[in-house]
């Protein structure tokens, strides 16, 4: 075979396999749009744009303790739902976990007055008598991501005694009906995000300015400040998509990872005045004067079995932020868990199902009859 | 899933790919530190109120020539789109109600009947082992 035969069959080959991959994949892409948060669920309760989901059982014995999700404020619900076996929803529900879900929704205009007490001291404890009639049990086990475990953390401590000795010496039942606690990757230390605590401290962004003028943070703004604490990262995942390109459960969870990624949603104006404020210039979780209400915050209230788990490779919540929730908090039960991955990663990657997913269950599992 | 079975060949755009995956994290942490910078900060802040202040403008600029056309602006699509938000959130709450009475009616229809009241499953699920406490790992 000659030199030129020989690059002729090369190109041909090449441009073969790039038609092979171009075509079949553009049909493979085309149902990824629509197969997010799947898992069959009925809406037991919706109030505005908050709507509460109970996920149907497949197991014919479940555990007699419900968990309740929260999902987080700024971003879609369906990460934790994300795709049939890219899953934390129906992985729960395959280990026989009885599982609801509050989605916060899209805020609008006339949602921008929404501040942390509305949803912790007024949505929240609705959702979870809503849990209760619905099935029959008043007690839940609590699991928030992200700001979600800020949310879960906080209402579990105002169903405390109060006290913050942690004793639960007040209504003998020491939070409440929630009977565990799960955060992930939790924020409670705003010394551990440098850049954001930068931008609060040095008054780059006048958030009062940004809130008066549009009302609700805008999710494209919320995106860039993501995108600011790892710029390149988006430009290195597409790289290495080019180097998976054939490989077709790389590109189907790298096209769900995206989607998910770039569908930010607002948030309400007050909230983020709450979170710059109170959170990343005054660090008032941490010092214990954050109010809800009027009504301080004080992890040491919460003395349910606790587990927190966090991830090494988290830039957007580091464990510089989210470490010193477990000594905050009184359980005498708790634990600390870090696993490999990121904040997304951590809890729908291609490698949660044998990190995250089966240490949640287990622990969920011995604390649920 | 497709497979290739292709040899391992010279392909410099492919190192140059991989360099530039490994050298990301580096490269970010670097631009965040610069970013967290306080002259950086400060010159960010300004362009960013800026670019506020030029966004109202044209914002109503744009919005008085589009009205002159007869034509929807952005203020008007977000209208709209809050108000398909709005219908969303109605129909969440019927859906919410029909719920609630399919549940009423399975309860007073003859709850020995599998059509109309379906088997709950049983809340008696035992863990396989039991917990430990007070961990770090």
């Amino acid at each position: 075979m000659t030199n030129q035969q020989d690059i002729d069959k090369k190109v041909s080959a090449t441009i073969e396999k790039i038609l092979a991959r171009n075509v079949g994949g553009l049909d493979h892409l085309e149902g990824l749009s629509l197969d997010f948060g799947v898992t069959p669920k009925d809406i037991i309760h919706s109030r505005g744009t908050m709507k509460l989901y109970h996920y149907l059982p497949t197991n014919d014995e479940i555990y007699r303790i419900p968990v309740v999700i929260i999902a987080p404020l700024m971003n879609r619900y369906y990460i934790l739902d994300l795709a049939p076996g890219q899953s934390f929803v129906e992985y729960l529900i395959e280990q026989g976990f009885d599982v609801y879900l509050i989605d916060w929704g899209t805020p609008r205009k006339e949602h921008k007055h929404y501040k942390f007490d509305h949803y912790v001291d007024d949505f929240l404890p609705e959702c979870l008598q809503k849990v209760a009639e619905d099935c029959g049990e008043t007690d839940v086990s609590l699991l928030g991501y992200c700001v979600g475990g800020i949310m879960a953390a906080m209402r579990t401590a105002l169903d405390g005694d109060g006290d913050g000795d942690g004793d639960g010496d007040g209504d003998g039942k020491a939070n409440g009906n929630i009977k565990n606690l799960i955060c992930l990757t939790t924020p409670v230390n705003a010394d551990g995000m440098p850049l954001y605590k930068s931008w609060a401290n040095n008054k780059t962004f006048d958030i009062d300015k940004i809130v008066d003028e549009l009302g609700n943070i805008p999710a494209g703004m919320i995106d860039s400040m993501m995108q600011a604490l790892r710029p390149l990262q988006g430009t290195a995942g597409r790289l290495q998509l080019l180097d998976n390109v054939t490989n077709d459960q790389f590109v189907e969870a790298h096209y769900r990872f995206e989607r998910w990624a770039t569908d930010q949603i607002p948030l309400a104006g007050e909230t983020a005045r709450q979170l710059f404020k109170d959170f990343l210039q005054d660090n008032k979780l941490i010092k214990k004067e954050f109010e809800l209400n009027g009504k301080k915050i004080n992890f040491g209230d919460i003395v349910v079995p606790f587990l927190h788990v966090t991830a090494l490779h988290d830039h957007i919540v580091p464990t510089a932020a989210s470490k010193q929730l477990v000594d905050l908090v009184n359980s005498e039960d708790k634990q600390e868990i870090v696993l490999k991955g990121g904040h997304v990663s951590l809890v729908a990657g291609g490698n949660a199902v044998f990190r995250l997913w089966p240490q949640v269950s287990k622990w969920l599992s011995q604390r649920s009859e | 899933m497709s497979t290739d079975n292709d040899q391992p060949s010279f392909e410099p755009m492919k190192m140059w790919r991989e360099w530039v995956q490994k050298s990301e994290q580096q490269w970010s942490e670097a631009l965040t530190g610069a970013m967290a910078d306080e002259k950086t900060n400060k010159m960010f802040g300004h362009y960013f109120q800026e670019w506020l202040h030029a966004q109202n403008m044209f914002t109503e600029m744009v919005g008085q020539h589009l009205a002159s056309m007869n034509l929807p602006s952005r203020v008007d699509v977000i209208d709209v789109k809050d108000r398909l938000g709005q219908v969303d959130d109605t129909l969440a709450i019927l859906i919410t109600e029909i719920h609630q009475l399919k549940k009423q009616l399975a309860n007073v229809s003859d709850p020995k009947d599998p059509k109309t009241t379906p088997a709950k499953p049983k809340r008696t699920r035992k863990p396989p082992t039991k917990p430990e406490q007070n961990t770090k790992s």
